[in-house]
């Protein structure tokens, strides 16, 4: 394995998802390397929490492939070359390696913070309790958290809340992190709460996938930015470049329109 | 006209010993029923297809026939296939389709009132569906059905005076055989109804209690999250 980390993680080729006649994201390649950090960007029904959620098979592509790290998610190809889908158990297995931030935390509402941590370890992973607790105890140490772990989601502040969520993700110890704009439901102080457990996870070269609004944040951790309009991937570049001196018009006027252009 | 309150007195004890078994009877069919419906529940949320649509059939015919019919059925139905049970238990399966064909309806209907996300989340961290609805999407349904489940026990308890048909010797039919022996019929009727009342109203005041609690915990949530 290359370390100095020019090596594919995740290849998508050609991903589609129709919803009806409606296309969602149409016929999008992206190819991130091994501890890359990928900011995707766009206006709001651009598709981009469509391809996050197809990456980890959440949504079912229509058409196209995501390759993670040797095997292909969703199913495989026979050596005569046709595609055989995986199993649910299989799927199941494979969605283990890709971790997975939402909006809306998605805390699990009836346990508490250390035991959000410990369920996937304890259940899919079949770890003993003391090392998952073990496990645990140290991610919410890693997000600041520790004096919260006995508490209900309900009982956390959002920026809280979704740093456990981050924690429970971690705890799978995935390949690869994908956020859907984890900060959008929070306000400027506990956004920076989450941004810096983020930006910690960048330093030590987490291969991650960004959705977000925070141009601040990107410009920052991102090695290159995807901008996306209309269900489809218009250009992609360093945020220096694409931020300051974009190629396409719509790129342009995206960021004019957000401020970041004059 | 007066009522014999001495001779009310006197048939108490029977019709109590009538009240308890039917109590009994309708516990132990809302207990089966609750481990059916959830069964059947949850299969109708996540089971395939072809397992989904025999298990809406069955919701619909029970709750779209008489269960008075349906008490027969079992009735005639269970030696026929060769299940012989006494009086006691023919009633506790009949009453416990009853439960069960309603239960299955709460159950699902609490498991998605269940926000969406929770089951991502739990597919995202890598489990399967059966061990997102186990871990994850029962537990939290459990606490929102409670308040109708004891609800529907109150409607099994009402339903059980049916078994009178079928000679059980729940309270209706105790009631009955007393008005036959006696012709005291005002006196039993309104001992019955009262009985039955009361039972009911104490459950009633159970469920509202719980409903509270469960309520105040969605509160809870809800207050937090502006925060
Ligand atoms: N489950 C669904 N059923 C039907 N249409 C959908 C579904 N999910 C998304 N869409 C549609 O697909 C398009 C892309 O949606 P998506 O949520 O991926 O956009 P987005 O870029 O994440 O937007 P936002 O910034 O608002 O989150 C939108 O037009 C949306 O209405
Ligand atoms: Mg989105």
């Amino acid at each position: 394995m290359n370390m100095n980390g020019a090596h594919p993680l995740l290849k998508v080729k050609n991903l589609t998802k129709k919803f009806g006649d409606h296309f969602a994201i149409k016929e999008a390649n992206l190819e991130v390397m091994r501890g890359e950090r990928v900011v995707l960007i766009g206006p709001s029904g651009s598709g981009k929490s469509t391809l996050l959620r197809c990456i980890n098979y959440l949504e079912v592509p229509t058409s196209g492939t995501v390759w993670l790290d040797g095997e292909y998610i969703g199913g495989r190809y026979n050596d005569d070359g046709s595609w055989v889908k995986d199993s649910p158990s299989q799927l199941t297995k494979k969605r283990q390696h890709i971790g997975m931030v939402f909006q809306s935390f998605n805390l699990f509402a009836h346990l508490s913070a250390l035991d959000n941590v410990t369920l996937g370890p304890r259940w899919v992973l079949n770890m003993p309790k003391k090392e998952a607790v073990e496990i645990a105890q140290q991610l919410l140490e890693k997000v600041h958290l520790e004096e919260h772990s006995h508490k209900l989601p309900a009982q956390l502040s959002g920026g809280q809340q979704q740093r456990v969520a981050i924690a429970r993700a971690l705890a799978m110890n995935p390949k690869l992190m994908l956020f859907d704009e984890p900060t959008s439901a929070l306000d400027p102080r506990l956004t920076n709460e989450v941004l810096d457990v983020m930006l910690e996870l960048a330093e030590e070269k987490m291969t991650m996938i960004v959705v977000t609004h925070e141009i601040g944040f990107a410009r920052e951790v991102a090695d290159v930015v995807f901008f996306l309009e209309e269900a489809t991937i218009v250009e992609s570049a360093p945020p220096a470049l694409l931020f300051s001196d974009p190629k396409d018009e719509r790129t342009r006027q995206f960021l004019v329109d957000c401020n970041i252009l004059k | 006209m007066p009522l014999d309150l001495d001779f009310m007195i006197r048939i108490f004890p029977e019709l109590f010993r009538a009240l308890i078994l039917t109590v009994q009877i309708s516990f132990l069919a809302l207990l089966f029923g609750i481990v059916l419906g959830i069964l059947l529940g949850s299969l109708r949320v996540i089971g395939p297809r072809y397992i989904q649509i025999p298990i809406q059939w069955l919701v619909n015919y029970i709750r779209g026939t008489p269960q008075l019919v349906q008490f027969l059925i079992v009735y005639f139905a269970l030696p026929r296939i060769g299940i012989v049970l006494n009086e006691y238990w023919t009633g506790v399966v009949a009453l416990t389709v009853i439960a069960a064909g309603y239960e299955v309806e709460i159950v699902r209907a609490a498991i998605e009132s269940i926000d969406k996300g929770q089951k991502e989340a739990a597919l995202a961290v890598g489990m399967s569906e059966v061990k997102a609805l186990r871990l994850v999407l029962l537990p939290q349904a459990m606490r929102r059905m409670i308040p109708a489940l004891t609800n529907e026990l109150s409607n099994v308890i009402k339903a059980s005076a049916l078994l009178s048909v079928i000679a059980v010797n729940e309270l209706t039919k105790v009631g009955n055989k007393i008005i036959y022996e006696t012709f005291y019929f005002f006196e039993v009727l309104i001992e019955v109804a009262v009985l039955y009342l009361i039972v009911i109203g104490v459950l009633g005041w159970i469920s509202s209690y719980f409903e509270n609690k469960v309520f105040a915990y969605g509160e809870a949530i809800t207050a937090t999250e502006v925060r």
